[in-house]
């Protein structure tokens, strides 16, 4: 029984004018169904590259994604959208939402090109925003808007949840709320969920830990006991 | 501004080029359309100006109904001003082509000096019966073909023309036609095909039908300072020709007199041949039937005689017969003469009686007077010697013998009396005796008479019996030498018959030749009288020239020019303003937009330092440079292409010259200074506004516009009813106010310039068929050549017979009519009105027009527009140039699209000249489903018609003046769907610029490419069609702007839009949103998520 994302030689060269630049050298691992993984690298380690290519918003150059017995990396455009519409939730560090909308109804905006999707007034319960379900994102905090950026990840009911930098552009303790909340996502749900950060005390909340430097993986560590957000301190 | 501003102004191009290229383009285009279409008409005129220059196109034209001569071309060059001045023969005539008869076509004699033709290919004629033909109707290889005059044309005009036909050798384009227009002729049915040009002894008539002038005259073609420098020369010419066309007339009779007599001489001189011959003949007859007469009684008496001998020798007793008839009648003259005989003795006893002594009586009487007679003289002779004598004695003094001498004086004396008195006695005696004799006389003379007459009677039977005795001799000889005799009588008898008989037939033919000549010689004669006394009577009768002194306001194409040209110049005015408005549009939103991308840039300048004006001079410099090539670009192509649009639409109607092309750089610099100040200004108050904030809010990324609620959502109804991504769009309609008012702006303006273009498309059109579908009905227009009586007019309607359907006799001609500060011209008709309607249909809108009652004008809309805004109850003067002026008081306005007309009733003349004018014109239609043409060919020839001249024809010259001005419309069109895309274009370049990430959220979350194009092309299409709408609002109004704008005499635009021109300027812009979007649709596709997201701005 393999993995439930597996990551296989993956390479990813980028051409910038006649300078190619290696993002990804033989990138290879495994993330189980409703794990927690946490990415860790510093900026320009290649891990945003890793997240795209799994997430279907970029392609690879070789090797192989699979993820949960289909094989991501062959897939063409347009299986790659059909794949991100069903099947991936991103969140990204600026929160991505569409100023025109409100809460609710950027969660509406991802639910209603689902297959399954779930409620979205539950969803914006579920992260917490049933006063503000109403509101524009220019009204609300940033953190408020992030946790509807969850929620719209969590409405299509995704295989896969895909977080960048979730908290880079949030202060402390908002980082910390948002943080809970995808973990809470995953605890309940069962909810594979993908973090990207450059902080690596993230990396005692996650299942799994991948470490990422200058496009190889130094590192991949199973986290037996991961601590709860609250107990962690940065 | 220094080199790195430069540097970094040039990179933001290479950058931008997209953008860059937007403001570049609408300001070329905005720039090139105003300017091209600005300089059409000076480029139009600029051409025609030089080709009047170099054909030397007249400036006065003088005609005389009677021809002019040689000599009035030397008189009229001894004017003051007149340059020079060319003679030129010219001639309508019919010809055929395979596939009509009897068209009509002008010759003129080719001009050596004013109006010089311009050979297009081929060659000059050389012989007289070699021409150049119209390049209207014939093609190069019509070249060796020939033009014939057709049999239906009249003597006159084969007299005028040297030949029956014409070698064409070549085409030749000349300035009196540049326009397709070839004008009208009294011939066939009126309407001229084209023009010949033929060498002056192809006419072989000997005098010009035209002197064409030219004067100092200073000017620009059309330009007021032209018209002013000729307008010195008419009263001059008019006077001239006034005088030479009474010289030209006495010339003519004198002429025609001398011919007159010449003719007479002849005549009379074969009269004088003819009289003679005829008495010849008249004897030579009377001698041949008395000769005839003779010879057959000559020999009747030749046939009488053999007859009789022929007759004698069958049976001889009748000789027998014949000698006792002859016998018999001797016997009875013998008897006679025996009575004779005794007659006369008895006569001779008779006389005797009668006269007894007398007659001796009478003659002794006689002797004795006679005797005594002498017997004076003796004695007288005595007497004298006597009385010498005694005067001898007494001078002698013999005394004595003197006394003797007296006795013997006395005694003779005695003697001679006595002797005197016995002649008297012996005279009276001789006279009884006389008396007696007469009486005897008296008495016997009857018997003398019987007696002679007896005699002659006897001496002519003897004669009778003597020719009997020896007819009967020779009779009988004959008989007794045999019928050999009679047989060679007989011969000879024959002989003569048939020589006489002969003689007589000859005599006969030879008689009758005579007579026939002399009868023909006589028709000939009549008829020569007959043509005398009419040549007489014409030449009495004979009109006094007509002259005209006509400028170049009377050649169609001169005319037709200005016109045509200042309606493309109308539409040049205006339109183009409307293209700078939504080029300002584009370069406001663009530059909004490039300056809003570039905040942090330009906070990063300002922290370090940079002035704000050298921030903005980067800004300045990339829209004023993309404005100035714009309009340099836009002005240098525009000024090219437009004009040489506009002129090929015209091409259909003048070809006379390449287009000459010209710039106004008064113009040109104009409309780049507007250009440029427009986006200088537009990029400098989007420039201060940022600049005004501190560099660290311009290095923070702006915050998004803040989404909000919109009215919509209050509507429940309505909101309820959307689905979840069309109320996204509806709010994301409404969220941008910037957005939607560019949009309805920008879309609007092109939809609105689209509208505009089309409906003056309709507009156009709708003048050629309201004219003449609506208003007029009729199909021809006679002029005739009498007013006539309403039995006249029934016989002349006979006359047309089927050709004719129906007919109306007016009053029509040009007049000016003037209100109290314009005077225009326009066609006066003077009718009663009745019947009018199946001819001209006079109408306000849906309401008939009441026909003016006395004292009462209607008038049709443009012209009391045109006359400065008459109204109802308005008075207004009527002047004609052969009658002089009426005031009458408006009544009414009719709608008429094409020219000016004026309706008043004849009450009104009669009330204020006292007479009605003469109804020289008609109205007439053609029966339904007949041949137009042919029924005009037919009317042409009943008498009394001059001209004909037919509805259809103006019709089709209208038509293809609009033509022209459609092609100006269609490159409107063009050039307003090129704006619209360019519009489009940008808008929405800068709408998916300013949501890329937005975009690549909605990809990011599994949208489709459609999905996500759908995403922002919904509020595309839905701006779009709003801006449609707007559009068309704005059209409308910009069309009716438009229509009023445009101020032509000649016609009457009604703003007037087809339902079918708003759906298709809705359906254009909306084929442009497509196209635009269909190429944004690969940018969207293109849009890198990862990229777009992960950027901070």
């Amino acid at each position: 029984m393999s993995a439930y994302v597996q990551f296989e030689n993956v390479k990813k060269i980028y051409q910038m004018g006649e300078i190619q630049i290696e993002a990804l050298k033989n990138a290879t691992f495994e993330i189980e169904r409703g794990e927690i993984c946490v990415i860790v690298g510093a900026s320009g380690a290649g891990k945003t590259t890793m997240l795209n290519i799994l997430g279907g918003m970029d392609s690879l150059t070789d090797g192989r994604v699979i993820l949960d017995g289909e094989e991501i990396s062959a897939y063409n455009a347009k299986q790659l959208t059909t794949y991100r519409r069903y099947d991936v939730g991103f969140v990204f560090q600026f929160y991505n939402l569409v100023q025109n909308l409100t809460a609710i109804e950027n969660v509406e905006l991802a639910s209603q090109i689902c297959r399954d999707p779930m409620d979205p007034a539950e969803v914006i319960e579920l992260v917490g925003l049933k006063d503000r379900a109403n509101n524009f994102p220019a009204q609300l905090s940033g953190g408020e808007q992030q946790r509807v950026a969850i929620a719209r990840a969590l409405a299509k009911n995704p295989k896969l949840m895909l977080c960048d930098e979730p908290t880079g552009a949030l202060d402390y303790n908002t980082g910390k709320a948002v943080l809970q909340l995808l973990q809470d996502c995953s605890r309940k749900n069962g909810m594979t969920v993908v973090i990207i950060t450059h902080n690596h005390a993230l990396t005692a909340m996650a299942d799994r830990v991948i470490s990422v430097k200058s496009g190889t993986i130094t590192d991949i560590s199973i986290n037996k006991n991961p601590i709860p957000i609250e107990n962690i301190e940065w | 501004m220094n080199s790195s501003t430069v540097k970094l102004t040039l990179r933001e191009i290479k950058n931008s080029l997209g953008r860059y290229m937007a403001i570049f383009a609408i300001i070329a285009l905005g720039a090139g359309l105003f300017v091209g279409l600005r300089l059409s008409k000076p480029d139009f005129i600029e051409t025609y100006n030089q080709y009047i220059d170099e054909t030397n196109f007249y400036d006065f034209r003088l005609i005389s109904t009677l021809g002019l001569t040689e000599d009035d071309v030397r008189e009229v060059l001894k004017l003051d001003g007149v340059k020079d001045a060319e003679g030129i023969v010219s001639s309508d005539f019919l010809y055929n082509t395979d596939e009509a008869d009897n068209l009509i076509m002008v010759a003129q004699s080719i001009p050596d000096k004013i109006n010089l033709i311009d050979l297009k290919c081929g060659r000059m004629p050389q012989k007289g019966n070699e021409c150049l033909a119209d390049p209207e109707i014939y093609s190069e290889d019509d070249i060796g073909t020939k033009i014939k005059l057709s049999d239906s044309n009249s003597k006159q005009q084969f007299d005028t023309f040297a030949y029956d036909e014409y070698t064409i050798v070549g085409l030749a384009e000349t300035v009196l036609y540049i326009n397709i227009e070839r004008g009208s002729s009294t011939l066939g049915n009126g309407s001229v095909e084209g023009y010949m040009y033929i060498p002056k002894d192809g006419f072989s008539t000997d005098y010009f039908t035209e002197i064409y002038l030219l004067v100092d005259a200073e000017g620009y073609v059309y330009s007021d300072e032209y018209d002013e420098s000729v307008e010195p020369y008419v009263k001059p010419l008019e006077s001239f020709m006034e005088k030479r066309a009474e010289i030209r007339h006495d010339d003519i009779i004198d002429e025609a007199y001398a011919q007159l007599d010449d003719a007479k001489a002849q005549y009379e001189e074969g009269l004088a041949q003819y009289t003679p011959a005829k008495a010849e003949y008249d004897r030579g007859y009377a001698e041949y039937i008395d000769k005839k007469a003779r010879t057959q009684a000559e020999l009747d008496s030749a046939k009488a005689k053999i007859d009789s001998a022929e007759a004698m020798m069958k049976d001889s007793s009748i000789l027998d017969e014949k000698q006792a008839e002859l016998n018999n009648a001797k016997a009875e003259l013998d008897a006679g003469k025996a009575e004779y005989e005794k007659g006369l003795s008895e006569y001779n006893i008779m006389r005797a009686a009668a006269y007894g002594a007398v007659e001796s009586q009478i003659e002794y009487y006689e002797n004795r007077i006679t005797e005594k007679e002498a017997e004076i003289v003796s004695l007288n002779a005595e007497l004298e010697q006597l009385n010498a004598e005694l005067a001898q004695a007494e001078a002698d003094g013999k005394t004595i013998t003197a006394a003797t001498l007296r006795t013997k004086i006395r005694s003779t004396n005695n003697r001679i009396s006595t002797a005197q008195n016995d002649i008297s006695l012996s005279n009276s005696r001789l006279e009884k005796h006389r008396q007696d004799k007469a009486e005897a006389d008296a008495k016997m003379a009857p018997y003398e008479k019987q007696l002679s007459e007896a005699k002659a009677q006897l001496d002519s039977g003897y004669a009778q019996i003597e020719a009997g005795q020896a007819e009967l001799d020779a009779a009988r000889e004959m008989i007794n030498s045999g019928s050999a005799q009679l047989e060679a009588a007989k011969k000879e008898y024959e002989q003569g018959k048939a020589a006489a008989e002969k003689g007589f037939a000859e005599a006969e033919a030879e008689l009758k030749a005579g007579k026939a000549q002399l009868d023909a010689a006589k028709a000939e004669l009549d008829d020569a009288k007959e043509q005398l006394d009419d040549a007489e009577k014409q030449i009495k009768n004979m009109d006094h020239a007509d002259t005209y002194v006509l400028g170049r306001d009377t050649n169609a194409g001169y005319v037709c020019f200005d016109s045509d040209t200042s309606i493309v110049h109308s539409v040049a005015t205006v339109f183009p303003v409307f293209f700078f408005l939504v080029a300002a549009l584009v370069c406001l939103t663009t530059m909004t937009r490039m300056i809003d991308d570039q905040r942090g840039q330009i906070g990063i300048m300002k922290a370090l330092g940079y002035s704000s004006g050298a921030i903005m001079s980067k800004y300045m410099l990339y829209s004023g440079s993309a404005t100035l090539l714009g309009s340099v670009f836009g002005i240098g192509l525009g000024s090219i292409v437009f004009p040489a649009i506009v002129w090929f639409g015209y091409g259909i109607l003048y070809s006379f010259s390449e287009l000459v092309y010209t710039m106004d750089w008064t113009l040109a610099l104009g409309v780049t200074a507007a250009n440029l100040a427009v986006t200088l200004l537009v990029t400098w108050y989007c420039c201060r506004r940022e600049l005004k904030c501190a560099p660290s809010d311009l290095i923070r990324p702006k915050a998004p516009e803040a989404g909000k609620r919109v009215l919509l959502e209050k509507i429940n109804f309505i909101w309820s009813e959307l689905n979840f991504m069309q109320k996204v769009s509806a709010r994301n309609i409404l969220r941008y106010k910037k957005r939607i008012f560019m949009m309805l702006l920008g879309v609007g303006g092109c939809t609105a310039l689209i509208l505009t273009a089309l409906g003056l498309n309709d507009t156009i059109q709708s003048v050629v068929k309201q004219q003449y579908d609506d208003i007029v009905l009729y199909d021809y227009e006679l002029s005739l050549a009498y007013d006539m009586t309403p039995e006249e007019q029934d016989i002349f309607l006979s006359d047309c017979g089927d050709n004719v359907y129906r007919a109306m006799f007016m009053y029509r001609g040009q007049a000016e009519v003037s209100s109290d500060t314009v005077t225009k011209r326009a066609t006066l008709t003077v009718s009663d009105g009745k019947g009018l309607e199946r001819f001209i249909w006079l109408h306000d809108g849906k309401d008939e027009v009441e026909y003016p009652g006395l004292n009462e004008a209607i008038i049709n809309h443009n012209l009391a527009r045109m006359l400065g805004g008459v109204e109802i109850g308005d008075e207004i003067s009527i002047m004609t140039s052969d009658m002089g002026e009426l005031t009458v008081t408006v009544s009414g306005f009719f709608d008429n699209y094409v020219d000016s007309y004026i309706y008043i009733s004849p009450e009104t003349c009669e009330a204020q000249w006292g007479y009605a004018p003469e109804a020289k014109s008609a109205l007439a239609n053609a029966p339904d489903g007949a041949d137009i043409n042919d029924c005009a060919t037919e009317i042409a020839k009943v008498d009394g018609v001059r001209t004909i001249s037919l509805s259809v024809d103006a019709r089709d010259r209208m038509s293809n003046m609009m033509n022209g001005l459609l092609i100006v419309v269609a490159a409107i069109i063009l050039c307003a769907g090129l704006l619209a895309l360019i519009v489009l274009y940008n808008l929405t370049n800068i709408n998916i610029a300013e949501r890329i990430r937005e975009i690549a959220t909605l990809k990011v979350l599994g949208f489709y490419p459609r999905e996500a194009a759908d995403y922002v092309f919904r509020e595309n299409l839905v701006l779009t069609g709003l801006g449609a709408m707007f559009g068309l609002l704005l059209g409308v109004g910009l069309h009716a702007f438009v229509i009023g704008a445009i101020k032509v005499d000649m016609m009457y635009l009604e703003p007037r839009i087809s339902a079918a021109s708003y759906i298709v300027s809705i359906l254009i812009t909306f084929v442009f949103a497509m196209i635009v979007n269909v190429a944004m649709r690969r940018k969207i596709d293109g849009i890198d998520m990862a990229g777009a997201l992960k950027s901070v701005e």
